[in-house]
């Protein structure tokens, strides 16, 4: 009977020693390797979510104001003199490779007058100064993926003597196109 | 002696049955945490295919997912945050705003944080308090997905898509 006590007091020993190691194995004491069965104790809860960004090709260009543009002048030669206007710029933002701006007029000036288009060039951009007329030209070539502002536009209008006076002036609209390049 | 013998048969054989039942069921029993999709949950488009001339393309935004916890682990815990993206190309974002808890502290947000592929378990919301309710809440996820020009488009490069995770775990 005295050995069979002897053995219960051992096994109630090891079980309370058990039950403290488990208590002292706390989640708080996360970076102490736990025994075999308490890892999940500590372990997470994970939740997968997917999630899709899609970004579209973005053409988009805009303009600021209207310009006139009058000959005031006559010095010499076969020509008024020219009219200059820089009061207007542009805004571009595109996100793809290799785009180019053109440029076309609604309908073309009368015999005589002429108006030419220079744009600033956003980023690597090559600009030309070209003559405007119905059919689209290349103005910019070659630039990409940027976002900018405030761009010059410089119109420069011409006329011979020989054009003949229009009163309140002729109105033309000028397209900016965005294309690939 | 026999009545020894018996007693402490049945006795080892209780404590036995005890100590496996703790180890199989206890600490799960005792401790019952719970971490769902409470709104949502599915997967998540974000279009970007807009932008004021001469900026930067506009951000697109979710928030349409939230989440809802238990963080019965006995001790202070937290929510974190990772995302797995191969070939990203565009930038993502989320935060997690607590929309209610149980009482108490809210936990501490950790705001706004950039999802890059293969970064590490990034905290997003710490200190949720050990005990109920305070130890119980939800918030709202808030994506918010951002491109620059210079990034290109996914008619280029494909579009980037996110397996991202969320951990709820002790602190």
């Amino acid at each position: 009977m005295r050995a069979s006590l002897h053995t219960i007091n051992r096994q109630l020993t090891a079980a309370v020693f058990s039950l403290v190691f488990l208590v002292d194995s706390s989640p708080a004491a996360g970076q102490v390797p736990l025994p075999l069965g308490i890892d999940r104790y500590i372990a997470g809860l994970n939740l997968d979510q997917d999630v899709v960004v899609n970004v579209g090709e973005i053409n988009a260009i805009s303009v600021s104001g209207t310009v006139t543009l009058t000959f005031v002048s006559y010095s010499s030669g076969p020509n008024l003199d020219e009219v200059v206007d820089a009061t207007t710029s542009y805004n571009v933002t595109v996100n793809g490779s290799s785009k180019k701006i053109t440029a076309s007029l609604d309908a073309e000036y009368a015999a005589g007058i002429s108006v030419s288009l220079l744009l600033a060039p956003p980023g690597a951009g090559t600009s030309t100064e070209k003559t405007l007329s119905t059919t689209a030209q290349d103005m910019v070539v070659g630039f990409e993926k940027i976002a900018v502002s405030s761009l010059s536009i410089t119109y420069t209008a011409s006329a011979s003597i020989t054009a003949v006076p229009n009163g309140s002036g002729e109105l033309r609209t000028v397209t900016l196109t965005i294309t690939d390049n | 002696m026999r009545l020894g013998q018996t007693y402490f048969s049945w006795f080892r054989r209780c404590v036995l049955h005890v100590f496996l039942a703790w180890i199989a069921i206890g600490p799960a029993g005792a401790l019952a945490q719970v971490f769902v999709f409470s709104g949502g949950g599915g997967a998540i488009n974000l279009s970007i295919d807009t932008a004021t001339t001469g900026s930067q393309p506009d951000a697109a935004t979710d928030n349409f997912t939230e989440l809802s916890w238990d963080a019965d682990y006995g001790v202070t815990s937290k929510i974190s945050v990772t995302t797995t993206c191969p070939s990203q190309n565009f930038s993502l974002f989320v935060e997690l705003s607590v929309t209610t808890y149980g009482s108490g502290s809210v936990g501490t947000e950790q705001g706004e944080i950039e999802l890059i592929n293969g970064m590490l378990d990034t905290d997003m919301l710490r200190d949720i308090p050990l005990s109920s309710p305070g130890r119980i809440g939800s918030g709202t996820l808030t994506y918010r997905a951002v491109a620059t020009a210079s990034d290109g488009n996914s008619n280029e490069n494909g579009d980037d898509i996110h397996t991202v995770t969320y951990t709820l775990t002790a602190q």
